[in-house]
Order: structure tokens, then sequence, then C-alpha cells
């Protein structure tokens, strides 16, 4: 389904993503993880076209989409959740869920009170449809990641980009925030990248992990693999691996 | 009510109970002149017919603001050269009557377009310059119009403008032609509104608002927001051109000079920053406040008027930060506002 | 064909360092402050005016007229920023509605209290007569101007690069929250800046006053020489107006003597909105001022 071949990006002297290249099939669910400025949010953000690389390829189903401007790229199905929650602050819940949902391919036909209806129904899988009328920016950041994920359903993505669902999480709703993430995966047949610190939570969640460092893909297999292999460890020493 | 169009389904949900403000406000208006002619003798000394003039002159500044209102919210840019759109549609439509004898119901559309097609070939600004570069760039517009009449003062009339131009409206009776002028020009208005109304309240509006305030959500979200903007801005160009048609035709000459000071620019402005931010509806309060005052000050005040009229409206500026709108509201109107920043914050 | 040229060549060094001149005060506003200011034009009228309402109304002698409109002039940078920036600081489409409005205000106050009939003058020519340069005839006044106008500059660009609080001036103006986590006092070095930004457009506009017809509505025409050549530098570097100012001298002196002088500022100002829209930072494309 998406196929990243000798990826590369620039920033001034600095090389954020270096000859990255991997490919990701229909139905799976990898996840992407990387100490502290490895280059995994930069990868998203040219995968979703916030970026366009200096060299390399990308191609969505089939298609190259290497030069295509963002909101093609979302209409063709590609959706991102942020690092930090990026909601419209001053609309409510249900009205961050309804540009998504127009913002759809075939979303965008439709009038906005079946748009309203449609978000309802986002809303709810998430048990936000309470919160509907509630301003952005009165919500917590549990609530704030539910939503992220929401919208981003809601623009009925082919492919699910989700930047660090966990940040700001207690235990409890992290693990609240990976069964959705699961359930959607399933219910939605959603194809799903999922960029991740808390490694303890995604490794059971995932079939296949890529590893970044320094811009650089230094692994890319099943967990158990990787989680052995010396140049992670190394990448991440000090940190709790597993 | 769902209307479908262009293969999409436009709603238009019609609550009679949110009709009562804009209806009072409609009739208002439409009786004004009739109740000027109840004070014979004028408001502050001021014979109606002068008052009917400076009505319509509020008119005419409203249909400038409320176009430039959603101009402001749909490109995320505040446009410092509105008053450059009306002065193209002010001698679009002179010239075109005068040297080709084209009508008044032909010259407006020609205005129309002109406005609109110089719009589309400034709208890449829109989405390539950052907001205080916008801001420049617009500011600086008047000034290549103005060096250009002056340039070609053959074709333009430098200042003196073109005379000439036929009138609107002539029925030989001077107070017949202001009301039939007034009536004219508030038609505009309304018709302005009600559309901007419409925009800001449909799928576009809503797009605007998110567009505003992150452009980067906007177009992960599928968003086209190049599209919206260069839209909303030769539209809005268009629209503002129309103003300068009707001042064409109202005042059967057109002087671009006069038109295209800083004087003017600013009375725009403050039509729109008063009005409150974001507020199409606040336009008006403060387009007939600000042409009403202009009217009294000139004549308490003869040749001190225009100072103590700026300084009224800097005052203004200062304790009424919501402006009209924001009184209207009682509360912070939270809307969907761009601002400019020079600095990099 | 030669004295058109040595004119062009002359005339591009005197164009370009009056424009310099005239833009200095404003790019050092827009550089440290970082805000446009849209009422700079006044400026030039109350330097102008004040000296003729000192002189002829008040009753001082003409150095001490000078000399008191200098005051002037700075006091009113201080109330404006006090007053209105400060004020609107945040909200900057308020912020430059605002400035314009104090323009217009202080225009209409100078045309109330000395209209174009009045007849100002100031007597401030230094070179009489005019000087050649090869087969080009140039006003000694003007001459003269471009020559104060350069030093002036040069004495700028020292405060800024040798005195400590020219190089306060450069960080505000490079990185204004981290110069106020090393503890700068940001609200004095405005008023700093604004009162030395305001000195060289009074020095220019009263050596070009008996030479450039003086009225109440010059504010705007010479602010837009600043505007134009800021704008086309980069905004707020020091080193951008200077290549700007030169650029536009040479741009109205080529345009003016070889095709038509009422063409000069259109020329200028459609370069300057083309290259804005193709590199909206301007020329230098630089962060901060120096």
């Amino acid at each position: 389904m998406l196929e990243v071949s000798n990826l590369t990006k620039r920033f001034g002297g600095v090389i954020a993503v270096n000859e990255v290249s991997f490919e990701v099939e229909k139905g799976e669910i990898i996840g992407l993880i990387g100490p502290n400025g490895a280059g995994k949010s930069t990868l998203v953000n040219l995968i979703s076209g916030f970026y366009l690389p200096d060299s390399g390829k990308i191609r969505f189903l089939g298609e190259d989409i290497t030069k295509k401007k963002m909101h093609e790229r979302a209409k063709m199905g590609i959706a991102r959740t942020f690092q930090n929650p990026r909601l419209i602050s001053n609309m409510t819940a249900i009205m961050n869920v309804m540009y998504a949902v127009l913002g759809s391919e075939r979303g965008s036909k439709l009038s906005l009170v079946e748009a309203y209806g449609e978000a309802a129904y986002y809303l709810d899988i998430f048990d936000m449809l309470k919160k509907r009328d509630v301003l952005v920016a009165d919500l917590p950041i549990y609530e704030l990641r539910l939503l992220e994920l929401a919208r981003a359903l809601a623009l009925k993505p082919k492919i699910l980009l989700i930047d660090e669902a966990m940040a700001g999480l207690n235990p409890a709703e992290a693990e609240r925030v990976s069964k959705l993430i699961n359930r959607i995966r399933e219910e939605f047949d959603l194809t799903i990248i999922w960029i991740e610190h808390v490694l303890k939570i995604i490794m059971r969640s995932v079939e296949r992990i890529l590893v970044m460092h320094y811009g650089k893909l230094i692994a890319d297999d099943t967990p158990e693999k990787v989680v052995r292999m010396p140049e992670v460890v190394e990448a991440y020493i000090g940190e709790e691996v597993v | 009510m769902i209307i479908h169009a262009f293969g999409r389904k436009y709603d238009w949900i019609i609550e009679p109970r949110y009709w009562r403000n804009p209806i009072i406000g409609v009739i208002t208006l439409l009786a004004l002149p009739l109740l000027m002619y109840f004070f014979a003798t004028g408001v502050f000394g001021i014979r109606p017919v002068a008052l009917l003039s400076a009505l319509i002159f509020a008119n005419i500044l409203a249909m400038i603001g409320t176009p430039l209102v959603l101009q402001i919210i749909g490109t995320g840019r505040v446009s410092f050269g509105p008053h450059f759109f009306v002065a193209v549609g002010g001698y679009t439509a002179a010239l075109l009557s005068k040297n080709y004898g084209f009508s008044p119901a032909l010259t407006l559309p020609a205005s129309f377009f002109m406005g609109a097609l110089i719009g589309l070939g400034l709208s890449p600004i829109t989405i390539i310059s950052r907001g205080i570069y916008f801001v420049l760039i617009t500011l600086l517009l008047p000034f290549i119009l103005w060096e250009l009449t002056y340039w070609r003062s053959d074709v333009f009339g430098a200042e003196t403008g073109i005379p000439g131009v036929p009138l609107l409206i002539f029925t030989g009776d001077v107070v017949l032609d202001i009301m039939i002028y007034y009536y004219v020009s508030i038609a505009m208005v309304l018709i302005l509104l009600f559309f901007t109304d419409r925009v800001m309240r449909s799928r576009y509006g809503f797009m605007m608002g998110v567009i505003n305030e992150d452009e980067e959500v906007a177009l992960s979200y599928g968003i086209d927001v190049a599209k919206i903007k260069v839209i909303t801005f030769t539209l809005t160009s268009g629209a503002i051109a129309v103003a300068g048609w009707f001042l064409a035709h109202y005042q059967g000459s057109f002087t671009g000079p006069v038109w295209l000071q800083p004087s003017f620019l600013i009375l725009i402005l403050l039509t729109t920053t008063l009005g409150g931010k974001g507020a199409v509806y606040g336009v008006i309060a403060s387009a007939y406040f600000i042409a009403t005052l202009r009217e009294v000050t000139r004549t308490q005040f003869g040749e001190m008027s225009v100072v103590v009229l700026f300084i009224i409206l800097l005052i203004l500026l200062y304790i009424l930060p919501e402006g009209f709108w924001g009184l209207y509201r009682k509360r912070r109107y939270r809307e969907y506002v761009p601002s400019i920043r020079i600095r990099r914050a | 064909m030669l004295d058109v040229a040595a004119l062009i060549f002359s005339y591009t060094f005197i164009f370009g360092s009056l424009y310099l001149g005239i833009a200095l005060g404003f790019t050092i506003i827009t550089g440290v402050l970082r805000i446009f200011h849209l009422g700079y034009g006044a400026i030039f009228l109350i330097a102008a005016y004040g000296t003729w309402m000192f002189w002829k109304d008040v009753g001082f002698g003409f150095i001490e007229s000078i000399v008191l409109s200098f005051a002037l002039v700075a006091l009113f940078s201080f109330l404006i920023y006090q007053v209105v920036i400060k004020k609107f600081w945040e909200m900057e489409d308020y912020l430059l509605a605002a400035l314009i409005a104090v323009f217009i205000i202080i225009e209409e106050l100078v045309n109330y209290a000395y209209p174009e009939i009045v007849g100002v003058y100031l007597p401030t020519t230094i070179i009489e007569g005019s000087i050649s340069i090869g087969p080009a005839s140039i006003p000694g006044q003007l001459a003269a101007t471009s020559v104060i106008a350069i030093l002036m500059v040069i004495c700028y660009l020292l405060i800024f690069t040798k005195t400590k609080t020219g190089l306060i001036m450069r960080a505000i103006s490079q990185d204004i929250f981290a110069s106020q986590l090393v503890g700068v006092n940001f609200d004095r070095m405005f008023i700093v800046a604004m009162i030395l930004a305001s000195l060289p457009p009074a020095i220019i506009m009263l050596l070009i006053a008996p030479i450039w017809a003086l009225n109440p509505f010059i504010g705007w025409p010479l602010f837009t020489y600043a505007i134009v050549v800021s704008v086309l530098g980069g905004l707020g570097n020091l080193r951008g107006t200077i290549m700007a100012s030169y650029i536009i001298g040479f741009i109205h002196a080529a345009v003016g003597f070889s095709l038509d002088p009422r063409l000069m500022l259109l020329a200028s100002l459609v370069v300057v909105v083309a290259v804005l829209v193709f590199r909206p930072e301007g020329l230098a494309r630089a962060e901060t001022i120096w």
C-alpha cells in the first residue's frame, strides 16, 4: 500500500531523514520508534506531505505521491494525528470532527447537517458524544487525544499515521487508548504506522517495528527480534527497553 | 431546506426565531429617510439632504467593509489596499461609460469583472506572502494606481478625474434623487450582507475558520487552502470594485486621487475594526457611526473637522477594542480572525 | 549621451543617499521594535513645521528653533511609543490603523495651522548654487544632503557595532525572547531606538527644506520612499536598506533622465512589488537589523 524509497530530507546542515526505505502492506500495524530527534516526526511529515523530500520517492496505492499536495494526500486516504494535539480551539469537539468529515473524498458531498450526523457517529466510537458541544480549549489531554483519533477516522483514511498518542496520559488512559486503536484498526480495516515512546504498550499491539536513529532506518523486523538487535539497544542506552 | 448544486448538498437552516433582530435592523434602515423628514430642521443642525448624503456615504463604507471582512476571514490576511479596488471599479465605470457609452447597468458587471480580474492576478500573494508582507504589498498598490493616473493623465485625468459620467438616477428633484440613491445603496449593502452571512454559515465559512486558526491542520484534513484563498480574494475584490462603480455613477464623475488617499483607507479600516474583529454585522453599525460623525464634525468644526474626527475615532479604538459588535454580544467575541505578525513569535 | 550617463551616475548617488537618510529611521524602528511605523511620516512634518513655529511664532532664534524642534520630534516618538505602540502591541492591525490615524491628525493639524499659502521656508542651505560633476550639474544643497546622509549612516552603523546599546538593540532585533531571558530592559531600549530613529528623518527634512517645496502634505510621499526602500531591502535590515536605497536611486535616475520623470516612482513601485512577490523577505533576507 505504501512504499517509501530512499527518502531524504535536510534542514540546513542537519539530515533529518537519511535514505529511508520501507514498505507497508495493507492491514499491517507498524510501530516506529527511535530516540528523540531520530527523525520519526519528520518522516511522518514527509508522508503526509507537510514537507517535500530532497530526494527519494513515496508511492501510495500504486501512485507516485512524492509531489502531491497535502490536501490531495488527505483526500487519497492518508490521515495523521499530531504529537501535540492540534485541534481548532475556538471550535467545539464535534465541529473539529465535522471538517474532517467534509474533507474526505466521499464526505465532501455531504451537507452540513449530514456531516454533523457522521461526526456524531465518530465521536460516539470514542465515547465522546456527550462532550460534543464542549469547546476544545476546555477539554483535558486525554479527551484531546481521543478527539484527534476521532477526527483522523472521520477522514475515512486507508492509512493512519499516529504521532505519539500516549504522551501526557496516565497508564490507565494509555491502556484505553491502545485498546481503542486496536479496535478501530479491526473495525475500519486500517493500516497503521504508530510512532511511540512508550515501548511497552506498542510492543504488544504491533506486528512489525521500524527503528530510526539519526535519520537512518536501523531496523525493520518483528518486535522480538528488534529488541535484541545490538544497534537498537545501543541507540537506546540509558533508556528503558521493555 | 437542502439545495442540491454542483454535486453537493447545501443546507439552508431556516429558523424564524433568529430573524427578529435582523428584521428590526432592516426595517430601521429602510425607514430612515422617511424619519429624516419628520425632523424638518435636521439633527444637530444638519439638514435632511446633507444627512442623507452622509448616510449614503455610510452605505458606501459598508459596501466596502462587508466584502473586506469576508476577505480577511477567507484569506487570513488583512489588506491595506481596499481603496485600490474601489478606484479600479470607479475608473472602469467612468471610462467605459464616458468613452464608450456603456450604460450604468453594463458598467456594473464590468467593474466587478475588472476588480475580480485584478484580484485574481494578485491572489497568489495571499498564499506566498506572510501577514506583514501582504500588508505592505497591498499598501503600495494604491500608490501605483495614483502614479499611473498622473502619468497618463490624458486618460485618467489626474486630480481632476473623469467628469461627465452618466448618473444612475436623475429625476430632476434633488430630494427624490437622494432618497432613491439611498435606497439603491442600502439595497446593495443588504444584498452583500445576506450573501456574506450565507457564506460564513456554509461549509466555506467553516473551512475558513479552520484555515485561520491552523493552516496545516486544514491541509491535513483535505481543505484546499490555496483554492479558498484565491476564490475569496478574487470575488471580494470584485465586490469592493462595485463600490467604486456606485461612486462614479452617484457623483457623476470619478477622481481617483480623492479615493486613493490614506484618509479614505483609514476610514475603511476603522469601519471594519470598530465593527468588531471578524464581525460582519458590526460593519454596518460602525459605517453609519463613522459617516454620521464625519458629517457632524464637518458642520460643527469646519476646518478642524478632520482632526476632531480622527481624534475621536482614535479614542474609540482605545475604549472599544471589541468594536460595536462586542457591545452587542456583550462578551469576548470568539471568532476565526487572523492577525498580522511581523515578529517571529 | 555621455551627459545623460553622467547625470544618471551622479543622481544614483544623490537619490540613493537621500532615500537612505529618509529610510534609516524607519528601518531601525522596524528592525528593533518589529513594528511597521505607519506614523513615521509625521516626523518630517514636525521637524519642519516645528522649527518654523518656534522661529516665527514663538520668536526663538533659528538655531534654537531647530534644536527645539528636534526635542519635539523626540518627544513625539516617545509619546507614540508609550501611548500607542504599547497599547496595541498585541493587536497589530489596530496598531497600524492607530498609527495612520495619528499621522493624519498631525498632517491636518499642520495644514490647519500653516496651510500652503503661508509659504513656509527654512533657510538651511549649506551650499549655494550648483556643483558640476563632469557634464552633470547638481544643486549644491542636494550634494551636501547626500554627504550628510552617508555620514549619519556611518555614525549609526558605528553605534550598532561598537556600542553596548547598539549591541543590545541588535540582540533584541534578532530574538526578543532570548534577549528578555538575558535580562534586557527592552522597554527602555525601545524608547532609545524610537528616539534614535527619529533623528535622521528630522535632519534630512531640514536639509532638503529649501529645495523641496514645503507643504503640509509632503509627509506621506516622503514616507513612501521610506517604505519602498525598507521593504525592498528586507524589513528592518540596515544592509538591505543601504542596498535598496541605491537600487531605487538608480531606477529613479535612469527612468527619470532617460524616459519620463513622471514614471520614476511608478517604475520603482512596480519593481518593488514584483520583488516582494517572489522574494517576500526582501533583498537582504536577514533576520536582524545588521
